[in-house]
């Protein structure tokens, strides 16, 4: 049986990874995507949510991704921006899917961390769409369907590699660093 | 390295309750959003400026941290200048320079110079008033600040426990680099942008597996502190509205109702007059 979202283990979960989020991505704030329209940067730390998601379930992926984005902003260029810090919690919940029909000792199974390279990349057009489009529909900056669709392919696409990428490799260094210890899987 | 973190101090922003730093750092927002006029948002610019000088935070400590966020926003916003729309939409643009870089052709136009100035005073702003919030705010103020607030405690315990990690997982991850320096690691690594992700991979996942490693730790000495056993709980410290904190919501307030103001005046974006080329 899952425990509840809101136990101990998950408010601590929800703590680190949000300031995990903020304090790597900060960083790589100095790598900016030409073909967007605002502080729209390559993150290769997007993994950090998806994995907090995939671990910990949709709810703590979700905050790790919406508060860590609003203080990593903050800290990088003082910008606020709700569609964006959302989009951002989309890419931690949807890999949360995974915490519901994963069994915590498959993670090392390459079929797991395929099934996590997958949900990155959809957690990435779910996540970076969602940005994308209220851009468009709310008017945040862009005026046109063209602009917010360079926005998202040029977003979702980066977001995606990175996520791939990363996700499969830090979900099996942490199944790893557990393996033997009580209580920490 | 950046240092994001709180500075003991006694300046009238250290005493000010949290709260009202935190009505500080929203009123800011709501004006900057506001404002499209290059000439207003000189205002708030300055008023940050002047804010942070106040708090007297040693200039030593954070002067790495200004200079990485300066670059950041550099570059954004050139980034942002040469290649994407801003400006383009507006009609006749006055052309400065032109020239042509492969098959991309860049224009830059006082519109888009104006816009550019206008974006980089507002994340500038922006970020010195959030910086005055945590600069000058003790961490463990902003759990009870939030539960006045009336957020849920479990919800204020995220925040409050984010911002004191914040500072280590900073330091971890400095102390990551150099070690992994030591091992013959560089951080510009050649080989395109695979092998740019892929090497991020020796500062990330030691850093993140470590912090995900004491999760269990933290959560057990937080219930054996009885952490979740009562639906509501009080705090060990608190925090209330003093005189000072009064008269500066007034002043906040009124500057909000000046900015209301201002804007009826002036709604819209300016463009400086631009001589036209001979």
């Amino acid at each position: 049986m899952k425990e509840s979202f809101f136990s101990t283990k998950q408010i601590v979960a929800m703590a680190v990874g949000t300031a995990l989020y903020a304090v790597l991505t900060i960083p790589f704030n100095t790598l900016p995507i030409f073909s967007a329209g605002g502080p729209i940067t390559v993150r290769p730390t997007v993994a950090i949510p998806m994995l907090f998601g995939f671990v910990f379930g949709p709810i703590t992926g979700f905050v790790s991704g919406l508060i860590g984005n609003i203080l990593s902003d903050f800290f990088s260029f003082g910008a606020f921006y709700w569609n964006w810090d959302i989009g951002n919690g989309l890419l931690g919940a949807v890999p949360g899917i995974a915490y519901f029909v994963i069994k915590r000792t498959d993670w090392t199974k390459a079929r797991t961390l395929l099934i996590a390279a997958v949900l990155a990349v959809v957690a990435s057009v779910v996540g970076i769409g969602f940005a994308a489009m209220t851009d468009y529909i709310f008017q945040i900056g862009l005026s046109t369907m063209d602009a917010a669709m360079a926005e998202f392919v040029a977003a979702a696409g980066t977001d995606a590699v990175n996520g791939l990428i990363l996700t499969p490799i830090l979900l099996y260094a942490y199944a790893r660093a557990t393996t033997g210890r009580a209580r920490r899987v | 390295m950046i240092r994001i973190k709180y500075f003991p101090g006694n300046s009238l922003l250290h005493r000010l309750d949290p709260r009202t730093k935190f009505l500080l750092v929203v009123l800011f927002i709501v004006v900057e959003v506001a404002f499209l006029d290059l000439r207003l948002l000189i205002l708030p610019f300055v008023a940050s400026i002047l804010l942070y000088v106040s708090a007297r935070i040693p200039w030593k400590e954070v002067k790495g941290t200004w200079k990485f966020i300066a670059a950041i926003l550099g570059l954004i916003t050139l980034a942002n200048m040469f290649f994407t729309f801003v400006g383009s939409n507006i009609p006749n643009p006055h052309i400065i320079a032109q020239f042509q870089v492969a098959f991309l052709n860049f224009k830059i136009t006082a519109e888009g110079l104006s816009l550019a100035a206008g974006a980089l005073m507002r994340y500038f702003s922006l970020t010195i008033v959030t910086m005055c919030l945590v600069n000058t705010t003790d961490p463990g103020l902003y759990a009870p600040a939030l539960a006045k607030l009336k957020v849920p405690y479990k919800g204020a315990f995220v925040v409050d426990l984010a911002m004191r990690y914040i500072p280590l997982y900073a330091d971890d991850l400095e102390t990551t680099m150099n070690a992994q320096m030591a091992r013959g690691y560089k951080v510009n690594a050649r080989g395109g942008w695979f092998a740019s992700i892929l090497n991020t991979v020796p500062l990330i996942v030691p850093v993140a597996i470590n912090a995900m490693l004491s999760i269990y730790d933290v959560a057990d000495a937080m219930e054996l502190r009885a952490f979740g056993a009562e639906k509501t709980r009080t705090w060990y410290r608190t925090v209330s509205f003093q005189h000072r904190d009064y008269v500066a919501i007034a002043i906040l307030l009124s500057m909000l109702c000046l900015a209301v103001y201002l804007k009826t005046k002036f709604p819209t974006y300016w463009v400086p007059i631009w001589p036209k080329p001979a």
